[in-house]
């Protein structure tokens, strides 16, 4: 009587059948750049779908609340965001209408020294060449005269370039030798950051500072064709800005975005393959086995192994282009080991006593005493073992930002640059964690005394491998997305010969950090990404989008 | 762009006010919701809380009833916003220490064939039970649910004859006494019991829960998983409500709801900023934030306030345990005897008969962490992959414990979490036969203090907010004045878990709510 009929071991039951969704365009991942071009083209009125892999869109816009004591919450990934607001996706794309809301901390940066010194940027330039003149009047001079000779090449060359599909060298030497700005640019552009440091400021602790802040930029100290964005830098300002609610909340709204100029997005649900019929991306194929088939273009957000390797398949590739994708270099030095630091009070620095004003600061730096240091630590990371002495950049949102930690209360972070290959094996960093995150927290305690074990209530940390294990466009837990290095730069960037976000596969593009101008939260890729497609498709652009050759032509 | 004005201002970004704020955003009203937290979806919450890349749903963990609600057809959230989900098709299972097990399935002869095993009476009961009340159910309950409250002609329906009586006499009485009425066997009462307070929320002896057994045994039950894990379900709301013009602003807390003239025209929120809401402010936190932190007493009747006061929360809270795991649970011996096992969403565990429930009552209401565990384990990767990286498993325990513990004071609870989570494991482990240390990669405990702390209309930990008991529901959920979402302020409206269904069917409250400020607003 009671026979059971339907329920047999081992049948997959109520497997949705594999559905078949058909867009305009599909882009894959919802980081900050897929949603931007996402938005964009959506705003064309093509219909857009954004497949995120992970269950929270925003890719490296990333936060989670405490695990032990709610209503702390911590900033995983990118909390440094520069000026977003004069961006011209923010402006274009009307964010200021989901309400997001930056705060803007000045000193933006304070570099502690054991001593209880410090170099410390300012919004007022002026004030942070007085800290400079400290150590070294020479230096202060130095940094005065960058300042200024470099504030036209930053507006007229260095911006708009940073917001444009990149020209290539040859084309564009001979139009900047045109001009005093280009013929600036040109004078630094063969050298390496560190060297430009090094020629252009004497006292160790500068050097540190300067080159340090480069570097936390995802620089490489030794890389060619890059050395012009130490001055560029420098004039532009370093004025970090934290956004409130948390980083996450402008992953949130650039969703909400995306909502509401009707584009679709999925999360928690990856591509497993993009699909390539005669040379050209026609389909994503999902890890659940949907199908979403683009009549028009796929744009990757994600890195050139896995979009190539991974997700287009060599065998759809030629086998130099292949090589090129395989070979892709990530950076051995931009990953992070953070420690998360939930607390009764916030971190109070030793500096304070002498100079109050550095108590407001965004970013704090300790631990690194000269620039010996800093050429020490990419070395150390280079060489896969941990950094002889820790120094670290880090901050207290909560001090800003009071939504980020329960009333009264403070959030407090600290990040170390760190190699993700440790000890040859990047699966040493489960067993390496604990101790590390000790030695990180001993040497902060000396610049915060504070930091005791009655005001910690609670401590996290997140490893190089954390980094990669969370989002999986982070190889080798690089979150520029690939070495920038004069081969992987500009009209190089991810590869000599395809910089323009376009690929050898028709209707495939890249949108993402991987492409010009790299990682942090620019949003240029994927701004810069979406006139590529748009133009590719035919369709009239309805903002307006810098074609930097005429306006190379037009300063000349 | 002044963002300081707007038609409908909707305080907490869970499933209610998403719902009512899409309602609102179709009829062309301009609406805000204000988000206290970071991350909106209330109890719809996945997090990265143990390592990264496991997705562990830390209150909800599945959802039900999707086919009978108005509201996912009517906001087109499945085809319209890719919502996805998968269903097990054994809903959960009672391990036996003696390595037997009963299931309760998707499919009624299969639960049958189960029951059978046990006692041949109790399956002819269980049928005959669901034969008799599955349509009721269908015709009567859910339009109920789906409804205010005080709606007299679905209580006119609901006992028109003489089945729809005897149901709503067993819906009244307590869910002990309905399962004593219709089983003889101990293991089948047990099955039963061990639903009621996790996930349903309710006593073994509180009147009114009967309805939990009747809807557990006749009802169309299809209990889902959301693909990717319950956060996405607020993903798909949350886009719905956007797509239809809402705007949301997380970490905005709410800290008065200002009246003027009697009527509720706007907040301010806790950075000094005052909004203005031309039309409704809709709280859908709890009433006491509502009434007596947001509005406060000198706009209230002093008679009213003491009631909000009143209000009984839960009797418990949740402790969780959450594992990163390099295989999925197994429950080897359990599952030789009866494959159902590996097929179940919900494991249970612990109490073997109907006294062991009750002396896990007993213990809870003495402030005890209980000896008489019931363990719920659910291990989503085996169904659902995406819940964690390739090849690797996400499992979490849940299990009814009081807030406070006798003696300590509930941040205690931070100390001692890990000492519980250990033993809480032993005890796990005696059934699943893999939770050796080798599989575990990373465990993580999450306790009632937590919880109170991150949902703060959870107060005390209070997961449903207001008691689930006879003289809390229905048309006195949380309070008569309340009952039916309009409140003692006029343009004031109280939605959420505390209201009407209680969150029976997804976003009840809010689409109940929409059809009365529609009404109000004569929209």
């Amino acid at each position: 009587m009671f026979k059971s009929s339907k329920f047999k071991v081992g049948q997959v039951q109520n497997r949705a059948m594999a559905k078949i969704l058909e867009y305009d365009g599909v882009v894959i991942g919802a980081g900050h750049n897929g949603m931007i071009c996402a938005g964009y083209l959506g705003k064309c009125g093509q219909k857009i779908m954004v497949v995120e892999k992970n269950m929270e869109v925003g890719g490296g816009l990333d936060s989670h609340e405490d695990r032990n004591y709610p209503g702390f919450w911590h900033n995983i990934h990118s909390v440094f965001h520069r000026g977003l607001m004069m961006l011209p996706w923010y402006k274009d794309l009307e964010l200021e209408n989901f309400g997001i809301h930056y705060y803007r901390p000045d000193p933006g940066v304070v570099h502690h020294f054991l001593d209880g010194s410090y170099l410390g940027w300012f919004a007022d330039v002026k004030k942070t060449a007085e800290t400079i003149a400290r150590f070294s009047k020479k230096d202060a001079a130095s940094f005065m005269d960058l300042w200024t000779r470099w504030q036209p090449v930053v507006q007229k060359i260095v911006f708009p370039e940073t917001y444009a599909v990149p020209l290539p060298f040859e084309e564009k030497k001979p139009l900047l030798e045109k001009t005093a700005e280009g013929r600036e640019y040109l004078r630094y552009f063969e050298t390496t950051p560190g060297d430009f440091v090094v020629d252009h400021f004497e006292h160790p602790r500068v050097r540190a500072f300067l080159g340090f802040l480069g570097v936390m930029r995802g620089y490489e100290l030794d890389a060619p064709k890059t050395g012009y964005l130490i001055p560029a830098m420098i004039a532009w300002g370093v004025n970090p800005q934290l956004c409130r609610g948390t980083s996450h909340a402008l992953g949130d709204n650039l969703a909400h975005m995306m909502s509401h100029n009707h584009v679709d997005y999925i999360e928690a649900n990856g591509v497993e393959r993009i699909l390539v019929e005669k040379g050209r991306a026609t389909a994503v194929v999902l890890e659940d086995g949907t199908v979403i088939r683009a009549r028009k273009f796929v744009a990757s957000n994600v890195n050139p192994v896995e979009t190539f390797i991974k997700l287009v398949g060599r065998e759809n590739l030629e086998p130099s282009f292949a090589d090129l994708a395989a070979n892709f270099r990530f950076s051995k030095t931009t990953p992070i080991f953070a420690v998360n630091l939930a607390l009764n009070e916030r971190p109070k620095y030793i500096t304070e006593e002498r100079f109050p004003e550095v108590a407001g600061a965004f970013m704090h730096i300790v631990g690194l005493e000269e620039y010996q240091e800093l050429v020490d630590l990419f070395d150390d990371c280079r060489a896969g073992r941990l950094p002889r002495k820790p120094f670290m950049n880090g901050a207290t949102p909560s001090y800003h930002d009071p939504t980020q930690a329960p009333p009264g209360k403070a959030t407090a972070f600290m990040w170390q640059l760190m190699t993700y290959n440790l000890w040859g094996n990047p699966l040493n960093w489960d067993k390496a964690r604990s101790q590390w995150s000790q030695k990180q927290l001993a040497t902060w305690r000396r610049f915060a005394p504070n930091l005791d074990d009655n005001n910690i209530l609670s401590m996290d940390s997140t490893t190089p491998l954390d980094i990669e294990r969370h989002d999986r466009n982070m190889y080798c837990g690089d979150w520029m997305i690939g070495e920038y290095s004069g081969d992987q730069a500009l009209e190089n960037r991810p590869f000599p010969g395809w910089g323009q976000y376009r690929t050898p596969i028709e209707g495939l593009f890249l949108c993402g950090s991987s492409c010009h101008p790299g990682g942090n939260i620019t949003g240029a890729p994927g701004y810069n990404a979406a006139r590529v497609i748009a133009e590719s498709l035919g369709i009239k652009t309805w903002w307006h989008p810098l074609d930097f050759r005429e306006h190379l032509k037009g300063l000349a | 762009m002044v963002d300081d004005q707007w038609d409908v201002i909707l305080i907490g970004a869970g499933q209610n006010n998403f719902a009512l704020g899409t309602y609102l955003g179709m009829a062309g009203l301009k609406t805000v919701i204000c988000e206290s937290r970071l991350e909106n979806g209330g109890r719809l919450a996945s997090e990265e809380i143990t390592r990264p890349g496991y997705w562990h749903n830390t209150l909800a963990y599945f959802q039900n009833n999707r086919a009978v609600s108005p509201v996912w057809q009517e906001l087109d959230w499945d085809n319209g916003h890719h919502a996805e989900f998968v269903s097990p098709p054994v809903i959960s299972s009672l391990l036996l220490p003696d390595g037997q097990s009963i299931s309760h399935h998707q499919f009624l002869e299969d639960t049958l064939s189960f029951v059978a095993k046990f006692s041949r009476k109790d399956a002819i009961r269980w049928c005959e039970t669901h034969v008799k009340f599955r349509q009721i159910i269908r015709d009567r309950l859910i339009p109920y649910y789906y409804n205010q409250p005080g709606n007299q002609e679905i209580a006119a329906k609901m006992a028109e004859d003489d089945a729809g009586k005897e149901f709503k006499r067993l819906w009244q009485m307590t869910p002990k006494q309905v399962v004593d009425e219709l089983f003889e066997n101990d293991a089948v009462k047990t099955l039963v019991l061990s639903q009621m307070t996790i996930p349903r929320g309710v006593g073994m002896d509180y009147p009114g829960g009967g309805i939990e057994v009747l809807k557990m045994i006749a009802g169309d039950e299809k209990p889902e998983l959301a693909r990717g894990g319950s956060h996405s379900i607020a993903q798909v709301l949350q886009r719905a409500y956007v797509h239809n013009g809402g705007q949301i602003r997380a970490v905005h807390h709410v800290e008065k709801i200002l009246v003027e003239e009697g009527r509720a025209a706007g907040v301010r929120l806790r950075d000094g900023r005052e909004w203005q809401a031309r039309l409704a402010v809709v709280s859908s936190t709890d009433p006491y934030s509502t009434f007596v932190e947001m509005v406060g007493d000198e706009y209230l009747p002093r008679i009213f306030i003491d009631r909000v006061k009143d209000i009984q929360p839960d009797e418990f809270s949740y402790f969780q345990v959450h594992l990163a795991l390099k295989a999925p649970v197994r429950y080897a011996l359990h599952e030789a005897n009866d494959p159902a096992v590996g097929q179940a969403m919900n494991v249970n565990m612990g109490p073997e008969k109907p006294d062991d429930l009750d002396e896990m009552w007993k213990e809870i209401r003495a402030g005890e962490f209980p000896r008489h565990v019931c363990l719920h384990a659910i291990c989503p990767t085996a169904f659902d992959p995406l819940q964690a990286p390739r090849a690797k498993h996400a499992a979490s325990l849940f299990m009814p414990v009081p807030f406070q513990l006798k003696g300590k004071k509930p941040e205690d609870w931070v100390k001692l979490k890990n000492g519980f989570m250990d033993g809480v494991l032993n005890i796990w482990r005696r059934y699943a036969t893999n939770l050796t240390d080798e599989n575990i990669e990373m465990k993580v405990a999450m306790e009632p203090f937590y919880i109170a702390g991150r949902w703060p209309n959870m107060r005390r930990g209070s997961v449903w907010v207001a008691r689930k008991v006879a003289s809390q529901m229905g048309e006195l959920r949380p309070i008569e004045e309340l009952a039916n979402y309009r409140t003692p302020i006029e343009g004031l409206y109280q939605v959420g878990v505390a209201t009407h269904p209680a969150d029976a069917v997804i976003a009840g409250s809010g689409h109940n709510c929409w059809r009365i400020i529609k009404q109000d607003l004569g929209l």
